[in-house]
């Protein structure tokens, strides 16, 4: 393992290990906020905007608190800090090395699976093969946590290079705070990317010094002359792009940069040769009324399986399910694909009944673990977004929307996957969500 | 009758249409367009965003390189990025020009060989020695998203270099073969503050883009072909819901062709596009915006505080009086560029229905009543650093901002400045907060009280209801409902839990909030449910009978529920259509779709049935009460495949506290293990 596999996934798993055994308590979520902040460089004034903190107790009450924590179970008489966790941890994780290729490995098979386990979902696959071939398409996935966005872009990228198209796969998260410095740095990083994932041996840096304009501009020629030429569309795929929400004097030229790009295919021939996929959880919030919204292109939203589709992927893991089994499992996580994949998963390698799994599915270490709690932080990161979803959760039926549960907080909560909306009223997505963060609610208060 | 949803390619819904697109309208702009260029005047088209400027670029572009023109259009938008300098900006341009014409030369050199020269100076060298020179035919470059301009420093050397162009045309005639169209969501006085520099009074021409009419948008009919009938009068329909304003009609067109249920009756376009509306755009417009269209208009108008009160007052007037004279004020400009009013034959109208009914007058109420009330005294205070106390506020006006301020959440700056507004104001405050403190204390007593009646039942209540009633009368009208919802919410437990105590406490509830306000259709209505539930029936009917007194739509439903069961199906057809034309919101009505579905099904008239049916589940899918019908349904018409779905949906959609879909689901229980077991 190289050190630049080295991910945030594994960094947290390994630092929430290291807490439980030596406090006996996992690291809480705030500390996990904190931690991811610091993990991608941003300092605790920024985090202090992000969440609704402030940076002082960002600093001291959690901050001092998580390197303290970390430094003891180190117990190497180490000092932990925010500047050198990560070397800490990089290095704790080879005497754990055992486990974390354990968990990578399950990671790795949960959010990507291999093509045997794929579930098409019609007509989806079919319309995005569709759009990819049109000239200069912009494709927009909009699909909450883990619902297989991932995995129908690498379907797509794979499809193309069937008709010989070049591909091109970013991940945003490859970035890294240096990069996201600002808007010049973050173009020069993208097209390096692109030329090192074609192999191409482009002068990125002296294009740069010698071109006109400024940054878009000089980007804008850097992939006329160098990476739009010849007889192959270019297909770019960008993952994560929720990433540069956090970076407002980088995403919001950016996306413009996009949508421009695109609509420059109608009428350059040279344009239309690239084919964008964007994959993203949220809307891009941030509303510019001087420039034209960021809704170009075509937007796909990914539908959850169907009972057939359970069923189809039930078989898939040998299991001997009929239609009233996937019935009561999708009372409890509907048809995400990731909940249902983790469930059909578990009940093929362990010997448990779907009862007891969905028992204790709810629970704060169920497998649903990880899932859950990234929708906590992003709650928290949100004190009106959770009041406003308690409501939710507490209720019995659908709310019907008022003050509280606005346009903005509904539109929200949804984009990230957490509710469902009717025409006057919004209830839990999934009647996990429901238990699950009722639960956490109990605690609270 | 297919409800599988149609796709639809053929409209564009958000950004240009691209040249092979079949559903471009042409209009006037695009012939006046064409020809001012081809003339070789300037032209200039600016008006509200997602009108089809981008879209008539495209297609005059073609036009006129089919005529040997050379064109090149530039977006703005990318050019101007934050803190851009001259030389970027520039720079950008000509890099743009150079590869938007092909040209075969390293312009970084040529830009850096030129140095000692300001850049539009050395944009405008180019122009005239290079661009002239190599291009022999006539040149038109389009420059698009002006606005971008507003918020630069030098916006007004830009204008100052396309003014240039067109003087030298006296001196060289070269330059008679360089026109530009500027196109853009600006006024022209916004653009340009010198007014010797601007290009927009020379010998130019302001092209203005009108919304479709009916006689123009005949493409637009095609994609109905196959869908309804009349495709003339529903694309009348459309236009009389979009004025023919370009962005709504595309969308609304889509919206007309993707629709999952069909246009049923002949001669009700009117009314299944109306309905297409409400449900798909209209109603939590917010939800449906996905393109930011609505949201634009309302940032527009909201974004500016110190502007928001003239905005929305000059709205509401024209909301008011239907139209206004123009008189092409500030504020009427601003409020035309947002698009949501137009000026026709000097008048200021809004736009279309659609924006009507969206930002409608209690859209207006609740804006204004979210302004702070004391704005312009707080922005006084602001501008002298918190520090001017004559302009903070006292007595009346202090009260008000501070009920105003109840339940916000606000910035500091204004807490800060309701503060020292009380600090400052200390004594009438007191007396303020004294009387604040009886009110809520009277309040808080008569709450108590209302919880203790509900808890110590009957007796005890009427006694302390008449000292309720003498001490604060108030709680009279809040305490029915109260019990209504307490009712409810009882009745709802002994749902969930088959507690027979439960219903019991709720009947209770129930007739203390009818003994209050005798005739309460709500309460009524309720009680009627929860004997339903009991299966008393004759009591049932009667409260349903009495909450229909009051046309309350929900007892139309309820009531022929009730005759379904009792087999009266003419008599609950008369209801549920009755009921159909009240019904509040589109649940409502799929619920009673769905009864309709069921009496025609009872009524062995299948096809009505089926259409019916589809019609509820097309509004709501989870229902599950319309899947176990529709899987009867196709059961006797023998479609087994297709009902075996249906039960699935019945099973998971739903819910064995109801007491129909129980039984329904246990048939489908049944039939889903029998398909299993071959």
């Amino acid at each position: 393992m190289t050190e630049s596999e080295f991910t945030w996934e594994e960094a947290l798993e390994i630092a929430d290990k290291l807490a439980f055994e030596n406090t006996g308590s996992h690291l809480k979520d705030i500390e996990t906020i904190v931690l991811e902040a610091s993990w991608e460089g941003i300092t605790y004034p920024q985090m202090a905007e992000n969440s609704g903190y402030s940076a002082e107790y960002l600093n001291k009450d959690v901050g001092n608190k998580l390197w303290n924590k970390l430094t003891e179970a180190l117990g190497k008489g180490e000092k932990v800090s925010k500047h050198n966790f990560k070397d800490a941890l990089r290095r704790a994780r080879k005497q754990h090395k055992c486990v974390i290729n354990d968990i990578s490995h399950t990671l790795q098979f949960s959010q990507i699976p291999s093509a045997s386990f794929y579930i098409e979902r019609p007509p989806l696959e079919e319309r995005c093969f569709a759009e990819i071939m049109q000239p200069g398409c912009l494709l927009r996935i909009k699909a909450p946590l883990q619902t297989g966005k991932t995995e129908l872009m690498s379907r797509i990228l794979h499809q193309v290079t069937h008709h010989g198209y070049r591909t091109a796969e970013l991940n945003l998260r490859d970035a890294t705070g240096e990069d996201f410095g600002n808007l010049n740095n973050f173009l020069q990083w993208l097209c390096t990317s692109i030329t090192e994932i074609l192999q191409l041996s482009c002068p990125v840096q002296e294009h740069w010094q010698k071109s006109l304009g400024n940054s878009k501009i000089k980007c804008r020629t850097y992939f006329e002359k160098y990476l739009l030429v010849g007889d192959n569309p270019l297909v770019l795929a960008l993952d994560e792009v929720d990433k540069l929400f956090f970076y407002p004097e980088i995403s919001g030229e950016f996306l413009g940069m996009l949508r421009t790009w695109h609509e420059d295919s109608k009428t350059r021939l040279l344009w239309r040769q690239l084919r964008l996929v964007i994959l993203h959880t949220q809307a891009y919030a941030q509303l510019d009324i001087n420039q034209s919204p960021f809704n170009a292109g075509t937007e796909i939203t990914l539908p959850d399986f169907t009972a057939e589709q359970v069923l189809l992927l039930a078989q898939k893991y040998g299991l001997d399910w009929d239609i009233s089994k996937v019935a009561q499992l999708m009372t409890m996580v509907g048809g995400h694909p990731y909940l249902v994949r983790e469930a059909l998963k578990q009940l093929a390698q362990e010997h448990k009944s779907l009862e007891e799994m969905l028992q204790i599915a709810p629970n704060a270490w169920g497998i649903y673990r990880y899932h859950l709690q990234k929708h906590c932080q992003n709650l928290l990161a949100n004190s009106q977004l959770a009041t406003a979803f308690k409501k939710v959760i507490l209720a019995d039926i659908s709310v019907e929307f008022d003050e509280q549960l606005n346009q903005d907080t509904v539109v929200r909560l949804n984009d990230l996957g957490l509710v469902k909306l009717s025409q006057t009223s919004v209830a839990p997505r999934y009647e996990l969500y429901r238990l699950y963060f009722r639960q956490r609610c109990q605690e609270n208060d | 009758m297919s409800t599988v949803p149609k796709i639809s390619n053929c409209y564009q819904v958000g950004g240009s249409l691209p040249l092979t697109a079949t559903t471009y309208v042409l209009r006037q702009a695009d012939e006046e367009l064409y020809a001012g260029l081809k003339a070789g005047s300037f032209c200039y088209v600016l008006n509200s965003r997602q009108m089809g400027k981008s879209s008539l670029r495209v297609q005059t572009m073609r036009k006129l390189e089919a005529e040997g023109f050379a064109c090149c259009a530039i977006e703005m938008r990318d050019i101007c990025g934050y803190g851009v300098t001259p030389d970027e900006f520039f720079g950008g341009f000509l890099s743009l020009i150079v590869s938007g014409f092909n040209f075969e030369i390293d312009v970084g050199e040529w830009w850096h060989q030129h140095k000692f020269i300001s850049p539009s100076l050395r944009l405008s060298k180019f122009i005239e020695e290079k661009l002239l020179e190599t291009i022999v035919q006539n040149i038109v470059i389009f420059v698009d998203e002006i606005d971008n301009l507003l918020n630069l420093k030098f916006k007004d050397d830009f204008f100052a270099f396309i003014r240039g162009c067109y003087n030298k045309r006296a001196d060289n005639s070269k330059y008679n073969r360089l026109t530009f169209a500027l196109l853009g969501v600006a006024t022209p006085a916004d653009l340009i503050a010198d007014t010797n520099l601007t290009p927009f009074n020379i010998d130019s021409q302001s092209v203005e883009l009108a919304g479709f009419e009916l006689q123009q948008a005949t493409p637009l009919e095609q994609g109905f072909v196959g869908i309804v009938r009349n495709t003339k009068v529903v694309l009348q329909e459309v236009l009389n819901w979009t004025a023919g304003q370009p962005f709504l009609t595309q969308w609304l067109c889509q919206l007309v062709c993707t629709y999952p249920s069909m246009l049923i009756y002949p001669n009700c376009e009117a009314e299944w596009v109306a309905g297409i509306v409400y449900e798909k755009i209209i109603e939590n417009w917010w939800t449906h915006d996905k393109q930011q269209h609505l949201q634009t208009i309302r940032e527009r108008l909201l974004s500016n505080e110190s502007r928001i009160c003239r905005l929305l007052g000059l709205y509401q007037q024209i909301l008011q009086q239907g139209m206004i004279a123009a008189d092409d004020t500030h504020e009427q400009m601003e409020l035309r560029l947002s698009g949501l009013v137009v000026k026709k034959q000097g008048k200021l109208k809004i736009y279309n229905r659609i924006y009507e009914s969206v930002f409608n007058w209690d859209w207006v109420e609740k804006q204004l009543e979210n302004l702070r009330p004391y704005s312009e005294a707080f922005n006084a205070w602001i501008t002298t650093n918190l520090k001017d106390e004559s302009r903070l506020l006292r007595g009346q006006a202090l009260q008000e901002a501070l009920t105003w301020a109840e339940g916000k959440s606000l910035s500091d700056l204004d807490y800060q400045f309701l503060a020292a507004s009380q600090e400052f104001d200390k004594q009438h405050i007191q007396l303020a907060l004294e009387t604040a403190q009886q009110a809520n204390q009277i309040l808080a007593k008569a709450q108590s009280k209302a919880r203790k009646i509900v808890r110590f039942g009957f007796v005890t209540m009427s006694a302390s209801i008449l000292i309720g009633v003498i001490t604060v009368p108030m709680v009279i009208t809040w305490l029915p409902r109260f019990l209504n919802k307490l009712g409810y919410e009882s009745y709802y437990q002994g749902l969930a839990t088959s507690e027979q105590s439960h219903m019991e406490s709720a009947l209770q509830k129930l007739n203390w909030a009818l003994m209050l306000k005798p005739g309460y259709p709500e309460a009524h209505y309720t009680r009627g449910t929860v004997y339903e539930y009991l299966r008393d029936f004759n009591n049932a009917r009667y409260d349903y009978e009495a909450a229909r007194l009051s046309k309350l739509p929900q007892s139309y439903n309820s009531l022929a529920h009730l005759d379904i069961l009792k087999k009266n199906y003419p008599e609950a057809t008369q209801l549920l259509y009755q009921g159909l034309k009240l019904a509040p919101n589109l649940r409502l009505k799929s619920v009673m779709l769905k009864n309709l579905g069921w009496v025609k099904l009872e009524e062995k008239n299948y096809a009505d049935a089926e259409k019916f049916l589809r019609e509820s589940v097309a509004i709501e899918n989870q229902q599950g009460s319309a899947h176990c019908l529709l899987a009867q349904l196709l059961e006797k018409r023998v479609l087994k495949k297709d009902a075996l779905k249906e039960w699935q949906k019945c099973l998971y959609f739903g819910t064995p506290l109801h007491p129909d879909e129980k039984g329904w689901m246990e048939l489908a229980k049944q039939r889903l293990t029998n398909k299993g077991d071959k």
